[in-house]
């Protein structure tokens, strides 16, 4: 069997993004960091595995749901490390910042995700692959699972929303804080907490969200959006660390993914220009809109049904009444 | 119809003579030429009569005359009826077609099955067709009681004949079946139960509902309708939905589960055309599985238009001493305007030829198959096949029995013939599991895209008369089949001598006990031809073929 070095199966690409997928990012983006040559591929067919990135090195094979995720993995492995060497205190902070961002901050991307109107989002993050009708119906069980993780239903899900948002409000403040102008967060090198919130702020930065609370409360935080641009470049761009393999072609689905080098996409560019926002008032004017639309068309219909049938029954009366 | 007096040559006409009736009334039993028990009032016309222009009897002659026969003797009324018979087509029009009996079965669903008698033309072929419609009516399983009654037509119409059909329905529209069956695929052995409802909606129509369930491989639920001779076509329809999970982890590390339904036609006359669509779920709860494995994993939608045609001219398909089945199935899957559907064309082809040897019941068989899959649409070489559909070969099935395909290849494991894939090691128990290095590495196997097989088989009866009786017999056979993927990224390139090249053979000799309901081999098979990727074994191995 062909040596095919480090491979790294994650979601397809999208909007610049070598991969679209919030929890697929993170791996990506530390293996960057760590300058390790590795190949991506792409799994379409699995929206709802809970097992992705997955990790094949040699004939042993890493799954992010494994402990640690991808990075205890590479550890394990011995193929990189970014987090060795750090000092006691050091590794305190990074263990409690990682907790913070892999729990409120994705908690707070979930719920933006899935339980707001971001249909297209998903559909292009997760099933873009998939015909009618099973994406709708996979879509259909996926919501009700993050439903049910983040302990959401129709009557709390005010409380609910503002408590995540809540949460998320302080994650970027504690992060704008311990980043202050440095480079990195920890010790002044790139760690697997970088790679974390790096892959939280890309996602933000490049999917087509609409409302999203969480941009506007990660624009607060100058030092957070400076630092993410200028990681941006350097590792979804073309640097080349090491030595990168010919890029394969994985099997090709149908569907729309980026490139399957390991370089990535050209540059951070978005297709479009910045995302139109919509405030509530916005959304709420054209659903009032589009009802007022309706209900004008049913009664210009109903108008010439009706008066219709009452110029045909005049007519065949004066005839009944003429035969008889 | 022509008016002249008749002598026993020509044409004659059967009709109804004034109070005499001529009747004939027959329970299924086929019909020939010394039948006499069947026959239980017959009268026949007189040899001279005069007719008129149009046709009518003379009456008053006729009931004279009657009177005055003696011939009230059935054997031989019966013999003359059956020497007329045996003689000459006797022209008939079917007049009416009465149905009595039906309670709650439309009158539709027996007229469908009673059109051939309709269209007889003469009194051999009515009867035939009496026949034919007897047993069809009975195959419904819906009548306890069918009986076809053939009388004479109205008395102003000579010439005809009406049909009248009394059934009687069953009381007990249940029907259920629990057994234990065998999969030679998976090695298990499966409990099914079926419960059966006929008749439900009056339309001669059976719906099923079949649990299946074999531990910890296969567990299927379905059910279907099945509703004979469809609004006044031939064929009838099937149609069924199903959710079943199969367990391939221990070959192929994946567990796939499919919804779907699907809806047929089944001809008679051996041709099928169904419509399936079904929703595939591949997954790997092993967290093992190989590169390729990995790439297959997921959702997919199969929506696929399938025909087959079938002929089958043994006189036995688990013992085959004579004729030759021939079998032909084509499937175009992808049917719809969304391109994400799967996408692959798939025919197979098999043929099998029996020749008796004339001494100790033997029989020579040949048989050979060869099945191609590929995917369709642009840039299919470089797409793979989905690997619910592809062939593979090995395993525990016999040789012998009903058209699977080129599946069967005696002494080679389940799934064992053709290209592997290395598993890969989760990484957390790799660390932990000291003796892995030491353990062969296992593999995937990935089945193949083209694949032919063929055999011969020679079988005999046992000199033991016991054994004669109790149908066991041996049997020697050479077997042979190769596999190969054609497109896919990591393929290699194949050629037409690479692929004889690499032909796997074996042959060896056996035992065969069959039974009502299975046919149960047991063989020592040696390999004479493998590649090592196979998994073969020489040596004593069980076959096992279900006549379904």
């Amino acid at each position: 069997m062909a040596d095919r070095g480090l491979v790294l199966l994650l979601r397809s690409g999208a909007w610049g993004l070598p991969t679209a997928c919030p929890v697929c990012l993170p791996a990506y983006v530390y293996l960057k960091l760590a300058g390790v040559a590795f190949t991506p591929q792409y799994a379409t067919f699995q929206p709802d595995s809970d097992v992705l990135p997955v990790l094949e090195y040699g004939d042993v094979v890493g799954y992010g749901s494994d402990s640690g995720g991808i990075v205890g993995v590479l550890r394990r492995e011995k193929v990189c490390d970014l987090d060795e060497g750090l000092p006691e205190s050091a590794k305190a902070d990074l263990n409690a910042y990682t907790a913070v961002v892999n729990s409120w901050l994705s908690d707070a991307l979930l719920h933006d995700l899935w339980l707001k109107e971001n249909e297209s989002v998903v559909t292009q993050v997760y099933l873009s692959s998939l015909p009618w009708p099973i994406n709708k119906a996979i879509d259909w069980k996926q919501r009700r699972a993050v439903q049910k993780h983040l302990g959401i239903n129709t009557e709390n899900l005010a409380e609910r929303s503002a408590e995540l948002y809540r949460k998320a409000a302080a994650a970027y403040e504690a992060l704008s804080v311990r980043l202050q102008d440095q480079d990195f967060f920890i010790a002044g090198k790139p760690t697997s907490l970088d790679a974390a919130v790096l892959g939280h702020i890309f996602f933000l930065q490049h999917a087509p969200l609409e409302l999203s609370v969480l941009k506007e409360e990660l624009s607060k935080h100058r030092n957070l959006v400076v630092y993410a641009e200028k990681m941006e470049s350097k590792l979804l761009g073309d640097s080349a660390p090491t030595v990168v393999p010919p890029p394969k072609s994985s099997s090709p689905p149908p569907g729309s993914y980026a490139s399957s080098s390991s370089k990535g996409t050209a540059g951070p560019n978005n297709t479009k220009a910045t995302p139109k926002k919509r405030t509530e008032k916005d959304k709420l004017f054209r659903k009032r809109a589009k009802y007022f639309i309706i209900a004008q068309v049913a009664a210009v219909l109903l108008y010439v049904v009706f008066a219709g049938i009452e110029v045909e029954d005049d007519g065949l009366e004066e005839d009944g009444g003429v035969d008889d | 119809m022509g008016a002249r007096p008749d002598e026993g040559g020509g044409e004659e006409q059967v009709g109804d003579i004034g109070k005499d009736e001529w009747r004939e009334e027959e329970d299924g039993r086929p019909l020939d030429a010394e039948k006499g028990a069947g026959v239980e009032q017959v009268d026949m016309e007189k040899e001279q009569r005069d007719l008129d222009e149009d046709g009518d009897d003379i009456i008053d002659d006729d009931d004279e005359e009657d009177e005055e026969d003696p011939l009230w003797d059935a054997p031989k009324l019966a013999k003359k009826l059956s020497d007329k018979l045996s003689r000459e087509p006797i022209k008939i029009r079917v007049h009416d077609v009465q149905i009595r009996g039906t309670v709650k079965t439309k009158e539709s669903v027996l007229e469908a099955q009673l059109q051939e008698v309709k269209r007889a033309e003469t009194m051999q072929e009515l009867l035939q067709e009496s026949v034919k419609a007897n047993a069809r009516l009975r195959g419904l399983g819906v009548f306890e009681k069918c009986t076809i009654t053939i009388d004479a037509g109205p008395e102003e119409l000579p010439g005809t004949a009406n049909v009248t059909v009394e059934v009687e329905e069953t009381k007990r529209p249940f029907s259920g079946d629990v057994g234990v069956f065998s999969k030679p695929e998976t090695k298990t052995w499966t409990l099914d139960g079926t419960v059966k409802w006929r008749n439900l909606l009056g339309y001669g129509e059976t719906i099923d509902a079949t649990g299946c369930y074999g531990w910890d491989t296969t567990s299927e639920l379905s059910a279907g309708v099945n509703y004979p001779r469809f609004h006044g076509l031939q064929s009838s329809l099937i149609s069924r939905a199903t959710i079943l999970t199969q367990d391939w982890q221990k070959y192929s590390s994946y567990r796939e589960r499919l919804k779907g339904f699907s809806l047929g036609l089944i001809n008679e006359d051996n041709h099928e055309v169904s419509y399936n669509l079904t929703w595939r779920e591949l997954e790997d709860p092993t967290r093992q599985a190989s590169h390729a494995i990995r790439r297959q994993l997921g959702h997919h939608l199969l929506s696929s238009l399938k025909y087959t045609f079938k002929v089958d001219e043994r006189d036995s398909a688990m013992r085959p001493t004579r004729g030759y089945a021939f079998t032909s199935s084509s499937q175009l899957a992808g049917i719809g305007p969304d391109e994400k559907l799967l996408r692959f064309a798939r025919q197979e082809l098999e043929l099998r030829y029996a020749v008796p040897l004339g001494f100790l019941n033997g029989a020579l068989n040949f048989g050979c198959a060869g099945g191609i899959i590929m995917p369709w649409g642009p840039n299919f070489l470089s797409k793979s096949t989905p690997i619910s559909d592809r062939y593979f070969m090995g395993g525990h099935t016999s040789l012998l029995g009903n058209l699977k395909g080129p599946s069967a290849l005696l002494g080679f494991r389940t799934r064992g013939v053709g290209p592997n894939a290395a598993r890969l090691i989760p990484q957390t128990t790799g660390q932990t599991d000291a003796s892995a290095e030491e353990r062969p590495r296992m593999v995937d196997t990935l089945g193949g895209d083209l694949a032919v097989s063929g055999f011969v088989d020679v079988s005999m009866d046992l000199p033991f008369r016991i054994l004669r009786e109790w149908g066991i017999h041996m049997h020697g056979f050479a077997c042979a089949g190769n596999l190969v993927p054609l497109t896919g990224e990591d393929r290699a390139s194949w050629s037409w001598k690479g692929f004889l090249d690499t032909f796997r053979v074996s042959c060896g000799a056996g035992l065969v006990f069959p039974t009502k309901l299975f046919r149960l081999e047991v063989n020592y098979c040696y390999i004479l031809r493998k590649q090592e990727q196979d998994r073969a074994k020489r040596g004593i191995q069980v076959s096992l073929t279900s006549p379904h």
